[in-house]
């Protein structure tokens, strides 16, 4: 099941097509999502506008569980951008996996390590600017890694590179599982003529269950940021 | 997979970059085209919620202010009519009294003039008669000295004369 990457070199830099593809096209869907849903919007909302308002509430009652909502609301948005893009990512491979001539188009774009990464060290990034900006340079570092206890500062350090690989990890591997074996499926089903009837429903209840951790994880990758972020920002 | 990972030449910068800037056009383009009337709106419903709640209260004290006055107000109606009704009953009673008295008084009074002017009438009388019978008396003695009347002659004139005063009385 390994796949190749359409590789193109634009000024010097190497890009994945595959990943540009999935990236812009997942962009596209949650733009077209949270616009459809906040058209005419109303004082009493009703069909779109609630969904795209229990989702907001949704995310502020994360940012809430990890810290004080006076702090977090400036993080509301972004929260709720994550919370979209990320799932609309995951399940983004489920209908559709496409390949042509050995090489991968259309895929979850969760399901490739480097765009998860990207993601993961995208919003440590963030924690830090925000600590930074918050506290000051002294008062983001003492309150980052000298505080409760000063000793722990080496375990405080590396942790800013397990939460990074963590974080990315732990959502590249669902998905890429997910898709993987949605993959084995599909061609399990089409491998012998018999096949499909057991094949396609295995497929679809596996599909069902992929949404679910599509889910799942955009959750879990929402909170764990949001979780991170107030290490930085939250004086101890 | 794994392939760019560990050669690392492949794409990771290029990975990084799509990734990041995408994600931070999507933020933006979010900010712009959803996130802030979605706010707006949000804002507004807590805002109109609030204000809402604020004026239900005023309403709700307001009534209460009202209901309290119209209690009060009926109370002092309520005083004011049984005051009235008090001194109706002892103004009618006072009326009633006074009424009586001036009626007996009336009455006395009437009393007193219809004795006082019987009496009188019965003095006019008493006098007429007198007046009367004098002047009968002169006549009749006139008479007697004119004529030379026999004895029964005298006893029917008498008669006659007693029977006239009778009927002077009687038309008195």
């Amino acid at each position: 099941m390994e796949s190749e990457n359409p590789i193109i070199q634009l000024f010097g830099i190497n890009f994945n097509v595959t990943n540009m593809i999935t990236i812009v096209a997942a962009c596209a869907i949650v733009f077209i999502i949270a616009v459809v849903c906040t058209r005419n919007l109303q004082m009493k909302p009703k069909g779109k506008q609630n969904f795209i308002e229990f989702i907001v509430d949704f995310v502020k009652g994360i940012i809430s569980s990890s810290m004080d909502w006076h702090e977090g609301a400036r993080f509301h948005m972004l929260a709720t951008t994550l919370l979209l893009f990320v799932f609309v990512s995951n399940i983004m491979g489920l209908p559709l996996s496409l390949m042509i001539g050995g090489q991968q188009y259309w895929r979850s774009p969760t399901a490739d390590p480097m765009v998860t990464l990207s993601m993961a060290f995208m919003v440590i990034l963030l924690t830090h600017y925000y600590g930074v900006k918050l506290h000051g340079l002294k008062g983001y570092f003492v309150n980052s890694y000298l505080k409760p206890v000063p000793f722990m500062l080496p375990i405080k350090v590396l942790e800013e590179f397990t939460n990074t690989i963590t974080l990315s990890l732990r959502l590249y591997g669902n998905i890429f599982a997910g898709e993987m074996l949605a993959g084995l499926i599909a061609s399990f089903a089409v491998s012998n003529a018999v096949f499909p009837i057991i094949g396609i429903p295995l497929e679809i209840i596996w599909q069902g269950f992929s949404i679910f951790i599509g889910a799942i994880q955009a959750y879990v990758f929402t909170t764990l940021t949001m979780v991170y972020m107030s290490h930085k920002v939250e004086v101890e | 997979m794994f392939g760019h990972l560990v050669m690392g030449a492949a794409t990771t910068l290029g990975d990084m970059i799509v990734t990041s800037v995408s994600f931070l056009i999507l933020l933006v383009l979010l900010r712009i085209f959803a996130w802030k009337p979605l706010m707006n709106v949000m804002k507004q419903r807590e805002d109109h919620i609030s204000s809402e709640i604020d004026s239900a209260e005023n309403a709700r004290a307001e009534a209460n202010r009202l209901v309290a006055e119209q209690r009060k107000q009926i109370d002092a109606t309520r005083d004011e009519a049984a005051t009235i009704l008090t001194n109706a009953k002892d103004a009618s009673q006072r009326e009633h009294t006074t009424l009586i008295q001036a009626a007996h008084e009336e009455v006395e009074r009437m009393k007193r003039d219809a004795k006082r002017s019987i009496e009188s009438q019965r003095q006019e009388a008493m006098d007429e008669v007198k007046e009367q019978v004098s002047t009968l008396s002169l006549q009749i003695a006139s008479k007697l000295i004119e004529k030379n009347l026999s004895t029964e002659d005298h006893n029917a004139l008498v008669d006659e004369f007693i029977e006239g005063l009778g009927d002077q009385d009687e038309v008195r």
